[in-house]
């Protein structure tokens, strides 16, 4: 894993010095709100409904034992006891006090932590691929360019005051597991006559206007990815809309100028930095770093576990659904679910957190990935830690073999806690496990991927579900509408599509039956094996309108 | 009405001055005008070597590339701080196009965002009235170093 220089540390504790005087400046009374919001959203602060939340930057989804035991402390301290895993591979927490944030920051500085850029019309902290360094199907470790493209945006002089929020994701396998296709910038290796470079992808995004991104770059060389996203990010910076911040992300102005005279002016930008190329000698020091995994040569030699699926069902659903290839034989990744049954998804207690901890220090090399799904997950597993893994997370809920399955869905906080949610989401995932408890079933009915948001802004990400579900207020009511056939788009096979709209909105209470029967119609009408998404493919929406409209 | 600016890191009286129209007895080198006025008389083939230009965040100053060596300042219009234009605006000045002569800020400035200006390439700074010149310098000792642009 990375590891701070001396410039790193000194960087990320002044910030939290400069966010400590604002605060005190304040609670003193001498900062406006008005003037304080944008300070306090670049470090990652928003008000809620209740409390501050603090959303914590976890670059590029990697965390070490230290981090986690430290984030745990925090939990205990200065929140209720627990953290909330995001889409974007970030940690929130939600009730936090503004006066105890300076102290909090220091101590995530101690551990190389921050909460720098997870928020705000800034560069986002960016995201990837939770099986990085460790998937059979990697063309490319993005993890050394992340952390480049970490440090060029960090308090990029220019780049602070975006007309709106700015998304990277960062892909590097056959498989695309980081969403790329909806970021404002989506990055992918590729490979070109025999080079690997890169595919850029621009104006993706969810919120009131979900737009794919398109390509406006099939292939550009490795050193050249930095001087690129700068010559987007200044068009955009100049020409993106601020008169309307619901058209001012850039996939506005894509859309407004159209891809290709898009490209022409980030080329004539581009054409004047050009030469400033990424060291990539310093991206391979980089590379070191990540590195330091250490595998034991005779690893495939253990074959026992084979046995105990035989006997133990449960190990062996949990096998099937939640362990994963590992490039090297005998090692294993391994997902773990933190959608266990009627707790929040993506929700950890802080003595998870310490456990946790421990299980990444005895078993992962002390390391582990956060998950686009708000998953954890661990890369470097060997087949016989597979059966001791197994019996320490199964005791702390989080062996739950749901990965991929309906229950392995994405929720926002909703009403609940976030000051803009129409309609809470909580209850009805709660509601949704009840409905959809049995685990054969759920295995049987293939992948599915759900995902719900309380409201527009589509935290929840429901427009890219196969099955997504909007909460939105009727009268002063919550009603869900429901949308089918999104995908954030995976692999060359299943292209990223946006969910749409299958009939009139449901009431809370009727939001588990109408699932029911948007599965029956699936069961009734799936052919072979096909999954939920090639069948609403396939068939298209009226046979589901029908189904669930029908009488 | 404040009469310091913060300029090269210093706090000294302010010295330029911002005009709407041409002035009629141009004292050298200290007033600017908005870009359209100065691109006029530039066209009517009156160089104007003594006025500098005042920019908003609407300006496209792609006109300004060629023509920077004859000015002897930028003003740059900040009308809201949360406005980024104008980090643009001073970095193509500066770094894309290498000019060497004042860049002034003026408008919305604030202590806050002083040391981005500053890092795109912004040396003089009128500071929004109520803010504290002296207690705005500190900005400039906050960070030991950055990941762009020291």
């Amino acid at each position: 894993m990375y590891r701070y220089t001396d410039k790193d540390k000194a960087f990320v504790q002044e910030r939290a010095n400069e966010l400590r005087d604002q605060v005190a400046r304040r609670l003193a009374g001498e900062l406006t709100e008005d003037e304080f919001r944008p300070l306090r959203l670049m470090n990652g602060l928003y008000l809620q409904r209740h409390a501050y939340m603090l959303r914590i930057a976890i670059p590029y989804g990697q965390l070490d034992s230290t981090q986690m035991r430290r984030l745990g402390a925090i939990a205990d301290r200065y929140d209720r006891g627990y953290g909330h895993f995001t889409t974007r591979q970030n940690l929130q927490f939600n009730w936090i006090k503004l006066q105890e944030i300076p102290d909090i920051l220091d101590q995530l500085a101690e551990v190389e932590m921050h909460a720098v850029q997870t928020s705000g019309n800034c560069v986002r902290n960016i995201s990837s691929d939770p099986l990085a360094g460790m998937a059979p199907d990697e063309l490319l470790d993005v993890r050394p360019y992340c952390e480049a493209l970490r440090q060029y945006s960090m308090c990029h002089p220019e780049f602070m005051y975006l007309p709106r929020k700015f998304k990277l994701a960062v892909s590097g396998s056959a498989e695309d597991r980081a969403a790329v296709a909806f970021h404002d910038i989506g990055l992918r290796a590729v490979e070109k006559d025999g080079q690997v470079g890169w595919r850029v992808l621009v104006g993706g995004g969810l919120g009131r206007t979900p737009r794919v991104a398109q390509m406006i770059r099939d292939f550009i060389p490795l050193e050249d990815v930095q001087s690129y996203v700068e010559a987007i990010l200044r068009v955009y910076n100049l020409h993106g809309r601020r008169d309307n911040k619901y058209k001012a992300r850039i996939k506005i102005l894509v859309g407004a100028l159209g891809a290709e005279e898009f490209r022409r002016q980030v080329d004539a930008e581009w054409a004047h930095i050009r030469h400033q190329k990424l060291d990539l000698e310093w991206v391979a020091s980089i590379a070191e770093q990540f590195n330091d995994v250490v595998y034991a040569p005779d690893a495939a030699e253990y074959t026992e576990h084979q046995q105990r699926r035989l006997t133990d069902p449960g190990f062996e659903r949990w096998l099937r659904t939640n362990v994963v290839e590992h490039r090297v034989p005998g090692y294993n990744g391994v997902y773990l679910s933190l959608k266990p049954m009627n707790v929040p998804p993506g929700d950890l207690t802080s003595d998870q957190f310490r456990a946790v901890a421990d299980l990444m220090d005895q078993f992962n090399q002390g390391y582990c990935s956060t998950v686009y799904n708000q998953n954890l997950f661990f890369q470097y597993i060997r087949n016989e830690d597979l059966g001791p893994l197994y019996d320490a997370l199964l005791p702390l809920g989080l062996a739950t073999p749901n990965i991929g399955t309906l229950q392995d869905m994405i929720c926002c906080p909703g009403l609940d806690f976030c000051s803009l949610a129409n309609a809470s989401s909580i209850p009805i995932a709660s509601a949704l496990n009840d409905h959809f408890a049995n685990l054969d079933e759920l295995y049987d009915l293939g992948e599915i991927h759900l995902k719900m948001s309380g409201c527009i802004n589509a935290c929840g990400h429901h427009h890219i579900g196969h099955i997504g579900i909007l909460g939105i207020d009727k009268r002063g009511e919550e009603y869900y509408q429901i949308v089918l056939g999104g995908s954030a788009g995976t692999t060359p096979d299943d292209p990223p599509s946006v969910g749409q709209i299958v009939g009139p909105a449901v009431s809370q209470d009727e939001v588990p039956e109408t699932l029911e029967r948007i599965i029956d119609c699936f069961v009734a009408n799936r052919s072979g094996n096909e999954s939920f998404l090639q069948c609403v493919r396939r068939i298209g929406l009226e046979p589901f309108k029908e189904f669930v409209y029908g009488d | 009405m404040a009469t310091d600016m913060i300029f090269d890191g210093k706090r000294v009286p302010r010295g330029f001055q911002l005009a709407d129209q041409w002035p009629d007895d141009v004292v050298e080198n200290v007033t600017a005008v908005p870009l359209a006025v100065w691109m006029a008389r530039h066209k009517d083939g009156k160089t104007p070597q003594n006025v500098g230009v005042n920019i908003a965040g609407d300006d496209d100053i792609q006109c300004l590339a060629d023509l920077l060596p004859t000015i002897p300042f930028v003003a740059l219009h900040l009308p809201k701080f949360t406005d980024g234009r104008v980090y643009s605006h001073a970095f193509r000045i500066r770094k894309v196009w290498g000019y060497n002569g004042t860049i002034l800020i003026h408008g919305d400035v604030l202590r806050d965002q002083l040391i981005y200006m500053s890092r795109c390439g912004v040396n003089a700074f009128y500071m929004r009235d109520d803010q504290d010149v002296e207690a705005s310098l500190a900005a400039f000792r906050l960070f030991s170093g950055y990941y762009q642009y020291n």
